[in-house]
């Protein structure tokens, strides 16, 4: 009951905002599936299970981003997620700053496709992104500063970027984002710096980031499982994509350390991903591969509830583009170690 | 066959080719607002323009697209004659590029007197009008010359 009152008061103030100025437009996301699958048993649903609303707006250079996303992830219950609350300054064209929460900087899939599964050639983002059960091991979402700054490399030369962000980081679990008070003093540190092409090698992009943070200790009454020490944090990842009118390819690597304070000992983990794909029109078939590997049992990613299992998923797909606000997904995927399949049919839309 | 039928046959050929030749050449025309000093771009420029790439006109203005819907002429006309793709296609990257927060949102017009009011509205904004409507252009208006 609380939830639909939420969800009528901020539909409300977006609706008087909206007739308020007239330039101010609303966009809906979303999808609707229909999903079989089969681990210890068999199970078959239809979801309709997420609405997201998005709203922009520029002044001069000044833009504002606000995304809200209802949801009901692993339940039937919907929760509201302010996803996206971010206010950008951008004085020149090669400089841009912006603050708020946002989808870091980080790898390429995050912000290249945020919250928009209308927009991906998949289904659903790579695990290691965000997943049906548990967010992902990235750390895509975040508080805090963010600038970034184009060098070019001269006409269809293609130009150099970077990113540099100042962030609140890592929360008590994955699924912990600290947009009012974080949990300890220490900032994160994210920097990505990328080779974006232009002209002959429109499309390219190669990348890689440094992330750096201090995780805070969690000491949950009565759930050993979720507590963890506090950690010091580096996170390496290298991505490059070639996506253009037709081919699609994107590849990421990530590597994780995490130690706790006053102990040598490491926990390292790697996950990669990896998916092609080739459009025919307005049919697309794709297959991705992700890999994760848990070099022994983190208490960060174990409390989070993922767990402690190494995964090898190989999925396979095609996207039909059935308008330029719809797109209808078929894909069949399953985990070449466990037992662990699953069929999808979506139709995702943005209008 | 009789002299009548090739006759008949020519000339409905000739029609059909006429009809063809017609909606070929209807065409678009790149229109701003007069106080944007820009007066000319080529191809490519354009192509940056509309598809979100280049941010601001020369005087640092922002730009703000027109867009219509997929199914309007104009849309067809861009995503065909500039970008070479279907306009669903142009559409969605443009979409997508709006929700990463790359582009800012563009308004909307599908017609030449929506897009007229919508230039007319901000001197960054650019939009797209048919060679008719070009023809009778209001005086705060002016083309952009695609080189």
């Amino acid at each position: 009951m609380r939830t639909r009152i939420q969800i009528v008061s901020i539909a409300s103030v977006l609706a008087a905002s909206g007739a308020a100025r007239a330039d101010v437009t609303l966009n809906f996301f979303g999808d609707i599936d229909y999903v079989v699958e089969h681990a210890a048993e068999t199970s078959n649903t239809f979801q309709a299970a997420t609405l997201d609303v998005f709203a922009s707006q520029t002044e001069g250079k000044f833009s504002f981003i606000g995304e809200m996303i209802i949801e009901a992830v692993g339940s039937n219950q919907f929760g509201i997620d302010v996803d996206r609350l971010e206010v950008a300054y951008k004085p020149t064209s090669w400089l841009r700053f912006r603050a708020g929460r946002l989808r870091s900087a980080f790898g390429y899939y995050g912000d290249a496709y945020q919250n928009g599964k209308f927009f991906m050639t998949p289904v659903s983002w790579p695990e290691m992104y965000e997943s049906t059960q548990f967010d992902g091991v990235v750390p895509s979402h975040a508080i805090g500063l963010h600038g970034d700054v184009a060098y070019g490399l001269g006409q269809d030369r293609g130009k150099l970027t970077l990113d540099a962000e100042l962030l609140n980081g890592r929360g008590n679990g994955l699924d912990d984002v600290p947009v009012f008070q974080d949990a300890n003093n220490g900032k994160a540190v994210n920097l990505r710096l990328r080779y974006v092409g232009e002209g002959s090698l429109g499309g390219f992009i190669v990348g890689g980031n440094v992330y750096v943070d201090d995780i805070p200790a969690i000491d949950v009454d009565g759930d050993a499982a979720a507590d963890h020490p506090a950690m010091h944090e580096l996170v390496l990842g290298g991505h490059a994509a070639y996506v253009d009118d037709h081919f699609h390819l994107i590849g990421e690597l990530v590597w994780f350390r995490h130690r706790a304070h006053g102990d040598v000992m490491t926990h390292k983990t790697v996950a990669a991903f990896g998916e092609a794909a080739y459009q025919f029109g307005d049919v697309t078939p794709y297959t991705r591969f992700e890999y994760t590997h848990f070099g022994d049992e983190d208490p960060y990613f174990v409390g989070s509830g993922i767990p402690n299992v190494d995964v090898q998923m190989l999925s396979g797909g095609v996207k039909y583009a059935a308008s330029a606000s719809v797109a209808v997904k078929l894909e069949a995927a399953a985990d070449l170690k466990e037992s662990h399949r699953h069929v999808l049919a979506q139709a995702a839309f943005a209008f | 066959m009789t002299h009548r039928s090739v006759a008949a046959r020519l000339v409905l050929c000739a029609c059909l080719l006429a009809l063809w030749a017609g909606q070929a050449d209807a065409g678009f025309i790149v229109v701003k607002n007069a106080k944007n000093a820009t007066s000319k771009l080529t191809k490519d420029a354009v192509k940056g323009v509309f598809n979100g790439k280049t941010k601001t006109w020369g005087n640092g203005d922002p730009i703000v697209l027109v867009i219509g819907t997929e199914d309007s002429p104009a849309m067809q006309w861009l995503a065909d004659a500039i970008f070479r793709v279907s306009a669903k296609t142009f559409l969605s990257k443009l979409k997508q590029d709006v929700f990463k927060g790359d582009v800012p949102h563009p308004v909307s017009a599908n017609d030449d007197a929506g897009t007229i009011k919508r230039v007319l509205a901000g001197a960054g904004v650019v939009g797209l009008i048919s060679d008719a409507g070009a023809k009778s252009l209001p005086a705060e208006l002016a083309v952009i010359a695609i080189e």
